[in-house]
């Protein structure tokens, strides 16, 4: 009884907690919003040329190669790397960076999108080409530099330059796959950050130029073509992996040409620079009405809601399937060390140790693209084994430290009364070991849906990456961010209270004192 | 044929033998008491029977069973011979009740109902009916143990063995375990048990083993090992468990320890609360109060006295002896005049009559 109310109070001071740091946020924002107000109406950018930002920290895309062309303009910049142009932007509004450096177009798209609070120098600063990239002697370079040749010549990389940056965005939309294709299907991968050449529209579905380039291509080759999103520093890994057979839009530079091959530039273009605006911080307007239209851009345009509720159904899949999975692993583990075998403990402990001294994410990353590299297995499936492999590690040493605890008089007890060892252990032993672990099991399982955060690296769509691809096409770092949180949060308290409520079912001390069917 | 028939008994770990070479018979209907220094061997000798140890060699016949041959039906042969442990350990996990229904239904094939009265049954037995509802952790160690002996006669089994069974518990609990073990032994179950209770082991025994260094040193009827054991080790064992010493080596002795010894000592020989009091108050009048004060006005740094004390059956004829012929004499006499310094005031008032055997070695009888 005593521990539960204890268990209460945690709840309630960590929702305390909880809304008071959500409570002291939105405290601050509006604050400097009001004082950026009164400072400075002018929107002119805080620097005019190139030259005045040497030595001075940029922020870049993960995977860009664009701090090479600014370093060779100019000295002693300092640099940082984010998920997406958002991330880059909210740095520089955040004054975590000075600059922003993206291709000319995304840059223009981001700068009408925060109005007032950050603007582009007023020249483009190099002129960049970028190109799909195959695996090294993929038959499909050729093929497709022929395609982007007669496509430059009969005006079709013209018209689809117009068509995706135009303000008006009712006419993006990709043609349908009617065609026939004897060849079979192609994959391709794209980051879908990169608005308006790769991102992520209604129903969650891939366009923007390089895709609907991608599909143009395919269809003059006689292909289908499979879209899938994979952030930036992993779509190298799934074209040289074989998870895609090619992947883009990228700048080609002769470290990524030793690797992959690029075909020839599908669209000439220049990258600009993100510096904030002299007024500083965001533009005015009403902070509850500014609240609104965030809201309004996260969930409600083009139905993102779906795309977030359906990563939240990724993240519960994965995570229910793995924590099952994974307590079945744990307790093999246990039954292995009860085995009394020395090399099969030795074994368990070599399995124990791997997955307590390796980051999940790189034990997620090396089965993808390295174990199951050549083998095209859906990634969630990949992503449940890798934690279906991590949970079976932690639960595994939950139950064995609960079993080990047990009173070895216990198990004598048992095998004095003439139980065999095997029946000790299911009728006396892990029953015991049970109402110990359990507890422990349930918050561990709770942790398990958090850590699912990192599944976007081998490109599946759960909460995480599901905002990572909103914000990067609203822009917006607060918002989003914010309400995965709350979701997270959210779903894990529903979780831990439905647990708590199985674990009081399945507790030995809430059962009625009274023998079933016996008669006095 | 004995029941039980153990010959060359030896178990070996990697650095200590806690059994040499042990040969025992048991008979049915037999309670035998196991009683020897902590640490040679007794209870590894008890667990090698019902083999939750395994033997390095010799034989173990139980029933006319080898119980070392790998072929044996471990498990048939454990539900013949209960055992009950020095810690009780009960199934945290189940009722009292289910305690006692648990291994009958799961290894006797017994119904639920026909479990359920007899886990009532055996508690009825033990004095503890209408615990049977209770979780384990509800009971004081007493009933817990109670509870324990009930879940192994559930098994109905031929042979019940003890390990130690009342070593955890608080002397006031002793005895309630220890008179549901005699009822059993007026029974006619055949029962080993490995006792410090040495009350128990004269009265409620037909053979005593005295074992010591991994050997069965003597085995014997209680008057034979009490009264007039057949060797020397036996002899030295009975007379130290029966008497309590201390030795006083400074001027500043620990009197709460010895204090709390003394207290066991008197409470194991069943002697009454007012004796238990008078012996100490002498202990502490006149080695602490006396001859203490003596050691420091004569500069005897180690005043070397032995204090012992020691009571015959039922907590009777309890004679404390003081004996100061080491430096303490030596240092002068403990002559006052006439009168003993240690037959001063209180002491002469607190015992029955006292007597002075030679210079430095008096004798306090005191009042059962």
């Amino acid at each position: 009884m005593r521990r539960r109310r204890c268990r209460r109070a945690i709840v309630a001071f960590a929702v305390v907690l909880f809304a008071c740091v959500m409570f002291g946020v939105l405290a601050v924002v509006p604050a400097s919003v009001q004082a950026s107000e009164s400072e400075s109406e002018t929107s002119e950018p805080l620097y005019q040329t190139l030259d005045e930002l040497s030595g001075k920290r940029f922020a870049y895309v993960n995977g860009s190669v664009y701090d090479q062309r600014i370093e060779e303009r100019i000295e002693g910049t300092e640099k940082d790397f984010y998920p997406s142009l958002a991330e880059c932007v909210a740095a520089v509004e955040a004054s975590k960076a000075d600059a922003a450096v993206q291709l000319s177009y995304c840059c223009q798209l981001a700068v009408n999108r925060r109005p007032g609070t950050v603007t582009l120098l007023p020249e483009p600063v190099a002129d960049v080409s970028e190109g799909f990239f195959f695996q090294k002697g993929s038959s499909l370079t050729e093929k497709f530099n022929k395609l982007i040749e007669r496509f430059g010549e009969n005006g079709t990389l013209a018209a689809l330059e117009e068509k995706w940056v135009a303000a008006d965005e009712s006419g993006k939309t990709l043609p349908a796959q009617d065609w026939d294709a004897p060849n079979g299907t192609l994959k391709f991968v794209t980051s879908g950050v990169i608005e308006p050449f790769s991102y992520v529209g209604e129903g969650g579905k891939a366009k923007g130029y390089d895709v609907e380039l991608a599909l143009l291509i395919a269809r003059e080759l006689g292909y289908h073509l499979k879209v899938s999103t994979a952030p930036m520093d992993s779509i190298f890994a799934e074209v040289d992996s074989g998870k895609a057979d090619f992947g883009g839009t990228l700048t080609q530079t002769p470290e990524r040409a030793s690797v992959c091959d690029f075909s020839d530039t599908v669209m000439p273009t220049t990258i600009s620079v993100i510096v904030m605006t002299k007024g500083g911080a965001a533009a005015g307007g009403d902070f509850w009405a500014g609240m609104a239209e965030s809201f309004r851009k996260t969930f409600i345009e083009e139905d993102r809601w779906k795309l977030i509720l359906s990563g939240l159904g990724t993240t519960v899949l994965i995570s229910v399937c793995a924590g099952a999975l994974g307590t079945l692993l744990g307790f093999g583990t246990v039954l292995a060390r009860r085995s009394g075998m020395r090399w099969i403990g030795k074994l368990v402990d070599g399995y124990q140790a791997i997955m307590g001294g390796v980051p999940l994410v790189v034990v997620l990353m090396v089965l993808y693209y390295v174990v199951f590299g050549s083998i095209s297995v859906p990634g969630t499936l990949v992503a449940i084994l890798a934690f279906t492999l991590s949970f079976g590690s932690t639960s595994g040493s939950t139950m064995w430290t609960a079993v080990d605890g047990i009173d070895i008089i216990q198990e004598e007890t048992g095998l004095a009364l003439g139980y065999t060892r095997k029946e000790v252990f299911r009728k006396i032993i892990f029953p015991q070991a049970m109402q110990r672990f359990t507890p422990q099991l349930m918050g561990q399982f709770v942790s398990l849906v958090k850590d699912t955060a990192i599944v976007g690296y081998i490109s599946v769509q759960d909460l995480t990456r599901a905002s990572d691809l909103i914000r990067a096409r609203t822009m917006d770092a607060f918002f989003p961010l914010i309400s995965t949180a709350i979701i997270y949060f959210l779903f894990c308290r529903l979780l831990a209270w439905m647990l708590g409520k199985l674990a009081a079912r399945f507790d030995v001390e809430n059962r009625p004192r009274e023998i079933e069917g016996v008669q006095l | 044929m004995s029941l039980i028939e153990v010959s060359h008994l030896r178990k070996e770990y990697p650095n200590i033998t806690p059994l040499k070479d042990v040969n025992a018979t048991v008979d049915e209907g037999e309670v035998i008491s196991i009683i020897g220094p902590s640490g040679t061997g007794k209870s590894t000798f008890i667990r090698c029977l019902n083999r939750l140890e395994t033997p390095t060699s010799g034989s173990i016949i139980v029933d006319g069973v080898d119980m070392c041959d790998p072929a044996t039906d471990l498990p048939a042969m454990r539900r013949k011979m209960g055992m009950v442990f020095q810690n009780y350990a009960l199934f945290g996990h189940k009722l009292v009740v289910e305690n006692l229904m648990m291994a009958p239904m799961d290894l006797l094939g017994l119904s639920k109902q026909e479990a359920y009265n007899r886990a009532l049954q055996l508690l009825d037995q033990v004095g503890l009916r209408d615990k049977a509802l209770s979780w384990p952790h509800e009971l004081s160690g007493g009933q817990r143990q109670r509870v324990a002996i009930a879940r192994g006669l559930a098994m109905d089994p031929k042979i019940l063995l003890f390990d130690e069974p009342t070593s955890a518990l608080d002397p006031q609990m002793v005895s309630e375990v220890l008179s549901v073990i005699t009822g059993l032994a007026e029974r006619g179950l055949t029962m080993l048990v490995v006792t410090h209770e040495m009350r128990f082991a004269r009265d409620a025994s037909s053979r005593v083993f005295y074992m010591d260094r991994g050997e069965l040193w003597e085995a014997g009827p209680p008057e034979q090992i009490f009264e007039h054991p057949l060797r020397q080790e036996t002899h030295d064992f009975i007379f130290r468990v029966r008497s309590w010493k201390w030795d006083v080596n400074t001027l500043s002795p620990d009197f709460h320890a010895m204090e709390a010894s003394l207290v066991v000592y008197c409470q194991r020989q069943f002697m009454g609360r007012h004796a238990t009091n008078v012996c100490q108050l002498m202990v502490e009048e006149t080695v602490g109060n006396q001859l203490l004060t003596i050691a420091r006005q004569r500069n005897v740094t180690d005043p070397n006295i032995h204090v012992m004390l020691s009571a015959g059956e039922g907590g009777v004829d309890i004679i404390l002896t003081i004996d100061c012929r080491g430096p303490l004499l030596e240092s002068g006499s403990l002559m006052d005049g006439e009168r003993d310094i240690l037959s001063q005031s209180i002491v002469e008032s607190l015992c029955e009559r006292w007597e002075r055997v030679e210079p430095g070695l008096v004798r306090l009888y005191v009042r059962g």
